[in-house]
């Protein structure tokens, strides 16, 4: 890391700008191909043995891969299974659903782009500094393995569906990034509180009716959050006083309709502002809550009743299941690693206990436990049913946490102790301490770590096949079950499926490392 | 004065909601009263709710015969116990895969992350594709491209009587040095015949005198300053007394070779394996080496430049370079991350029931599966597994407790 | 001082009794506010859920106010353990079935369930709910089938599942009409020339895990004192791999099961297949219940049997509708006279059942003769052909 950047002028270091010059070497002079060969492969005695001996066989390996993509696979396993591999049995007449959902996911990451942007060319203007771009070839170089999964995918569809539902959700990235590029300074808090509510209206409109709940936990979360950063025991509190008002207002709504609805909105927004006391926080969770309303409403309107998701699959559960374990497990993460730290021995015990526990033991014993008893941990007599995705997804999210908090634990230890003790020389309290000081720069400290921990549960989502719940991996099981390709085509199969992994997670790694270099070096 | 002023002056008392000692403790009383109301409500409602269907909560049916046989343990009795029996071939199966997968991912995941650093363009291109596509794949998919792809339909003849395996003989002689076929593999192997007891002793002495000369050469270095060459001697002297003490007994080893059995059916002599241990630890050590590879790789970036150049100074050639200056270091800071791949790997050997390889995982889902209580083996599960990781963190605490010290 | 010191003291000895409380609870500790959380959140899915699919139905009243308190009678009538009056509240029958077993629970490539099975999970459905679609449809392994049902995410077991005395035992569940007569058989491919069990000695032998078929090789084949090497996986699919790949020289299953893989295997261009003439159990294969709710076995029992009654009665699903009789037994069954036997099902349930789904005959036609096993002078032809098929009378 150290050499390359230390030969950088001190203020040239922004981040972005070195992510610049980083991904643009310094042009190599003109030289001939016999020179560039020489220099590169046989500079040496060594060297020229290793590519005469290897540069054969990679050859010949390359040959025969390109030859099996190209020639010998037969793709029609994957052909025409590809609705199962992304989709599995999620029903027909719902799949508009998805379709939505793929939009406004879309929309919301143009729109997060766009204010991402817009944020940098501020604070480049504020310090006069360039302001940083990317070019489309950067975009392509840092996404390329997803353009090409999603133009495999195209290339293997035989209607026009799926061609206009690309281009839909280019539409709307391109709207949200163009819509949020040049918003004025003082409302970009307000543009990722839309985010935001873009990103859960997708949710909302994927589970229909059934999402009451989940919008109510987001509720809750989501002031909570944005809480965290200025003061723990304030979002303590939020987070108890959301989660009672939410709990509560999910029963009455059952009962009374909109005006519970309402009544539970109202009294969180009260909660919010009267314990903050911030206008800014204050606004966006109006508009967060009023616009979820809406979007809710809508949704409801529309939808009436949501496809449960035990009857989710493919690619598509896949996401889901890693997207909503991750979130979930992020709150207890930070809960976890901060008892990990903290001075009181007996909750100092009961999160080493829990990490320890739960990182102790593979993920598989604890899906087969989900599969096998969690439902036990009921209530005697309950009528409540915990379907087999929703005991796996609660196994995944209590295991996750405790990666999480190990995370989270890292970027704490990663603040110096020179900012703790300067900050108790300021006389703060260990709470504000913690708040303004710590957290801030460890939460942004974890971020590539929480981008690879993402990685590390997509991938382990595969093992929800194993307790047989048809995720991405699984449908593999479905289509070698069906009888023209029973015992055919087995490594295409596996092929594709790991090639779509692999195109996510590889894009995934390779942005956690930029944004690791980023930070690292805004750090310094 | 003032001392015994304030002495005498009764300090004024803190209120004791205000008492930062009282309230930590309050705290903790709360905090462990939820979370122990919570964990016994639950644990209530599981036995409650077992009970009244009718599962048994005995750790006691444990001992109950396991009823099934194990894939390639011809000599487990059916009516022996679940435990320790069953789960005794299941533990001697998960180690043995995961120290053959540790071996492969540290050596292949060194050698990578090596060659990510060449300067040979080649050698330099495929490390990184390897790495930037293992790393990437979900391992569950790579054990099953191995288990189905590789072995089941890959190239290998199948084995049966009428099916002869591929045999690869020893040149000039009738012996197997490896057989092949897409569900066995048989490699040659040591097979003790005679005092083997007294002849590990016996190593064991071997290895206290390899010892002494290490500690003696260091002496001699730090001392004189001539060269140690302590590797070379502690090894002549291991390797010379073992071999006195291997010839002085007899031969108590002698080699073993695979041999196809009358039936046809199965391998004697050597040692002989099934395709679920080769797909799941293959295809392990491929996916962690690329996990070690980047470890390695970091590690060797980590050594300040200027160490290299200092070796580079003193006209150290590139071997020399590596082996005495850049790997030391960079062992030392690689070592901790290095060791909780092999914690993950141990664990991952758990994926191992998709290629029908019995390991605990796999065998404690084949018992519940097969009627016994669900609960009393998964905790048996992961009881195992929360001993190996503790093993295992164990190691890795000494160790960076160790390199901590001698390092920077 | 001595307060200060005693007070640390206390802390001390207070850390360390949560510690050895903690010890033994820490397995679960947090796993318990999640699990929680999820048991509120699909309260709330299932209720909504509820509502709705009962006004799709169309048979009850269209004001969400009302069908919201049904939900929450019945939440009250199901701890008394009616499994019936939560079926019909929620509008949809949950079925455990196999999702990979051709001929008896698969999937097809429009993603719909198919199979001798999922065909009775319909007929339970057609006599309960009156809609022989109404059925959500839960994919089980051999593994984890017994626990979805004793935990109540299935309200029937259809899964071509074994009657034995330790399931009905000790697995919480209770077994009803057998719908299938199966024995459990072994497989080789024909050129093998190996015909009998101790052929078979050293050879690897693929199984499913957690089935009856696993248990009964180890026992019959340890009892004859031949070595053997089982390779167990979890699903069909990768088994039917390991066998046609020759990893495996015998496979053994239920009877019908290697009927309709060797009919499979030989039909796409496979090896040509043997199956062994020697049956080495017994294998009853039928629907099963939770314990303890005798009016929801008996639902379920006669729901399955009315399908064999009518096959005797010469009712299908071609001459259902407007079936005319003199005969007064044939018009209780279906429903035409005043006849209610008190299981709790309208007049019509069996009408239905013929009419959405057929008698057994044409489900084992659809599904069992073209894995090549014919009805006709079979184990489970009806009792006046020979067969075991035999209903108590409907009356």
């Amino acid at each position: 890391m150290s050499g390359a950047e230390g030969t950088l002028p001190p203020e040239m270091t922004s981040g972005a700008l070195a992510e610049v010059i980083a991904s643009h070497p310094a042009p190599i002079p003109a030289r001939s191909p016999q020179e560039w060969v020489k220099k590169n492969l046989f500079n040496s005695v060594m060297n020229t043995i290793i590519t005469i001996v290897v540069g054969p066989i990679a050859l010949y390996l390359l040959y025969r891969f390109a030859r099996f993509v190209l020639v010998t696979g037969q793709w029609n396993a994957v052909q025409s299974n590809l609705e199962l591999f992304m989709v599995s049995q999620y029903p027909r007449d719902e799949r508009w659903r998805l379709v939505w959902q793929l939009i406004l996911v879309a929309a919301a990451i143009g729109m997060a782009v766009g204010l991402n942007g817009r944020r940098a060319r501020i604070v480049a203007e504020q310090t006069g500094q360039p302001v940083p771009s990317r070019s489309w070839q950067m975009y392509l170089g840092s996404y390329w393995s997803i353009i090409l999964f999603v133009g495999v995918l195209l290339g293997f569809s035989r209607t026009a569906g799926p061609f206009l539902l690309a281009g839909a959700c280019l539409a709307a990235g391109v709207v949200g990034y163009a819509l949020t590029r040049g918003l004025p300074a003082t409302l970009i808090p307000y543009g990722w509180t839309v985010t935001g509510l873009v990103a859960v209206a997708s949710f909302q409109v994927l589970s229909g009716t059934g999402g009451w709940s989940w919008f109510f936990t987001t509720l809750a979360l989501i002031p909570a959050l944005s809480a965290l950063a200025r003061s723990l025991p304030a979002a303590l509190g939020l987070a108890a006083a959301g989660a009672g008002i939410a709990v509560g207002a999910a029963t009455l709504v059952f009962r009374w309709g909109p005006v519970g609805w309402v009544a539970a909105l109202v009294g969180v927004y009260i909660i919010v502002t009267v314990l903050k006391g911030d206008r800014i926080d204050a606004g966006r969770t109006g508009i967060f809550m009023v616009g979820g309303g809406a979007a809710f409403l809508a949704s409801d309107a529309i939808g009436h009743e949501g496809v449960d998701w035990t009857r989710w699959g493919g690619l598509h559960l896949t996401i889901v299941v890693a997207a909503t374990a991750i979130i979930l497990a992020l709150p207890l993460g930070i809960l976890l690693a901060l008892g990990r730290r903290s001075k009181l021995p007996a909750i100092k015990l009961m999160s080493v206990l829990y990490i320890e526990f739960f990182r102790g033991v593979p993920l598989i014993s604890l899906l087969l436990a989900s599969a096998f008893f969690f439902t036990f941990f009921l209530n005697p007599g309950s009528d409540t049913q915990l379907s087999t995705m929703t005991r796996a997804t609660v196994a995944i999210t209590l295991f996750s946490a405790a990666y999480v908090a190990e995370v989270v634990r890292g970027g704490l230890a990663a603040v110096s102790k020179g900012q703790v003790e300067a900050g108790q020389a300021l006389g703060l309290s260990p709470a504000k301490l913690n708040r303004l000081i710590v957290l801030p720069q460890a939460l942004r400290a974890v971020i590539p770590a929480m981008v690879g921990q993402f990685i590390s549960l997509l991938k382990d989502t595969s093992l929800l096949g194993i307790i047989a719940i048809n995720e991405f991996l699984g449908v593999r099981g479905l289509v070698h079950g069906q009888n023209e390709f029973r015992g055919v085509a087995i490594a295409e199969v596996l092929v594709f499926v790991a090639f779509g992994y692999w195109a996510l997670t590889y894009t995934m790694s390779r942005e956690s490392q930029r944004l690791e270099r980023r930070l690292g070096i805004g750090h310094r | 004065m003032s001392t015994i002023e304030s002495e005498l002056r009764p300090i004024p008392r803190v209120p004791l909601w205000r008492n930062v000692r009282v309230l930590r403790i309050v705290a903790q009383i709360v905090a462990v009263g939820i979370v122990g109301s919570i964990v016994y409500r639950l644990f209530d409602n599981l036995t409650t709710n077992l009970e009244d269907v009718g599962i048994s909560t005995d750790f006691g049916v444990l001992r109950r015969p396991a009823n099934f046989a194990v894939r390639d343990d011809p000599g487990f009795d059916i009516q022996s116990p679940v435990v320790p029996n069953l789960m005794w071939i299941g533990v001697k199966n998960t180690l043995m895969s995961a120290f053959v997968g540790i071996a492969i991912a540290v050596i292949l995941g060194t050698l990578i992350g090596i060659g990510r650093l060449s300067t040979n363009w080649l050698v330099q291109k495929i490390c990184t594709v390897y790495v930037e596509t293992l790393r990437n794949i979900p391992p569950l998919v790579i054990i099953i491209f191995f288990g189905f792809a590789v072995f089941t339909y890959g190239p290998f003849p199948i084995f049966n009587p009428r099916n002869p395996p591929w045999q690869v003989k020893v040149p000039g002689t009738d012996d197997n040095l490896l057989i092949l076929s897409n569900e066995r593999w048989g490699f040659p192997s040591a097979m003790k015949d005679g005092n083997v007891g007294i002849f590990w002793i016996l190593m064991l002495v071997a290895a206290i005198a390899a010892s002494v000369m290490w500690w003696w050469r260091t002496q001699v270095n730090v001392r004189t300053g001539a060269s140690h060459h302590r590797v070379a001697l502690s090894t002549a002297t291991l390797l010379g007394l073992g071999l006195f003490a291997f010839l002085a007994l007899g031969l108590p080893y002698r080699m073993s070779w695979p041999a196809v059995s009358d039936s046809g059916r199965t391998i004697l002599g050597g040692f002989g394996t099934n395709s679920g241990y080769l797909s799941i630890t293959i295809a392990l050590g491929l996916y962690h080496a690329s996990h070690v590879a980047e470890i390695v790789r970091g590690s060797i970036m980590a050594v300040a430049r200027g160490q290299s150049e200092a070796a580079n100074a003193l006209a150290l050639s590139g071997f020399q370079r590596y082996r005495f200056v850049v790997l030391p270091q960079a062992a030392k800071i690689a070592s901790p991350p290095v060791i909780s791949q092999f914690l993950s790997l141990t664990k991952n050997t758990s994926l191992a029931t998709v290629v029908a390889y019995p390991e605990i995982a796999s065998l404690t889902a084949s018992t519940i599966a097969n009627g016994m209580p669900a609960v009393q083996m998964l905790v048996l599960l992961m009881a195992l597994y929360l001993t190996i990781s503790l093993t295992w963190s164990l190691i890795l605490n000494l160790v960076s407790r160790r390199f901590k010290e001698v390092g920077r | 001082m001595i307060s200060r010191g005693s007070t640390k003291h206390w802390q001390r000895v207070a850390g360390a009794v949560a510690a050895l409380a903690l010890f033994a609870g820490a397995c679960s500790d947090d796993d318990d506010d999640a699990a929680e959380d999820t048991a509120v959140e699909s309260d709330d899915t299932t209720a909504a859920t509820t509502g709705d699919t009962t006004s799709d139905t169309g048979d009850t009243t269209s004001n969400t106010g009302d069908t919201e308190g049904t939900t929450a009678d019945t939440v009250e009538v199901t701890q008394g353990g009616s499994t019936l009056d939560a079926v019909k509240a929620a509008g949809t029958l949950k079925c455990g079935v196999n999702d990979t077993l051709p001929g008896f629970g698969a999937v097809d490539a429009a993603g719909e369930f198919v199979g001798f099975d999922i065909d009775f999970c319909r007929v339970i459905a057609a006599a309960v709910l009156g809609d022989s679609e109404a059925v959500e449809y839960t994919p089980l392994t051999a593994d984890t089938r017994f626990t979805a049902l004793q935990s109540g995410e299935v309200d029937v077991l259809i899964r071509n599942t074994t009657w034995t005395a330790t399931r009905d035992g000790s697995e919480g569940l209770t077994f009803l009409k057998v719908t299938f007569f199966d024995g459990q058989g072994m497989m080789v491919p024909a050129s093998s020339g190996l015909t009998t069990l101790e052929d078979l000695a050293d050879a690897n032998i693929c199984v499913t895990s957690g089935t009856t078929t696993e248990l009964n090789l180890a026992t019959v084949f340890a009892s004859r004192g031949i070595p053997y090497n089982p390779v167990v996986y979890t699903t069909d699919t990768e088994l039917r791999e390991a066998y046609e790949s020759g990893q495996c020289e015998g496979w053994t299953t239920d009877a019908s099961g290697l009927a309709a893989w060797k009919n499979t295997i030989e039909a796409e261009g496979g090896e040509e297949q043997l199956v062994m003439q020697e049956i080495i159990s017994k294998e009853p294969l039928g629907p099963s219940v939770r314990d303890g709710d005798s009016q929801w076995a008996h639902v379920v029992d006669w729901a399955t049997m009315s399908t064999i009654q009518a096959w005797e009665y010469g009712i299908d699903s071609t001459n259902v509708d407007g079936f005319t009789t003199d005969d007064i037994g044939i018009q209780n069954f279906l429903g035409q006279a005043d006849w209610d036997p008190g299981l709790g099902l309208d007049a019509d349930a069996f009408a239905n059942v013929i009419s959405q789904v057929g008698n057994y005959q044409e489900i084992y036609e659809r599904h069992v003769t073209p894995l090549g096993l014919p009805l006709e002078g079979s184990v489970n032809d009806l009792w006046s052909n020979g067969g075991l098929m035999y209903v108590p009378p409907f009356r």
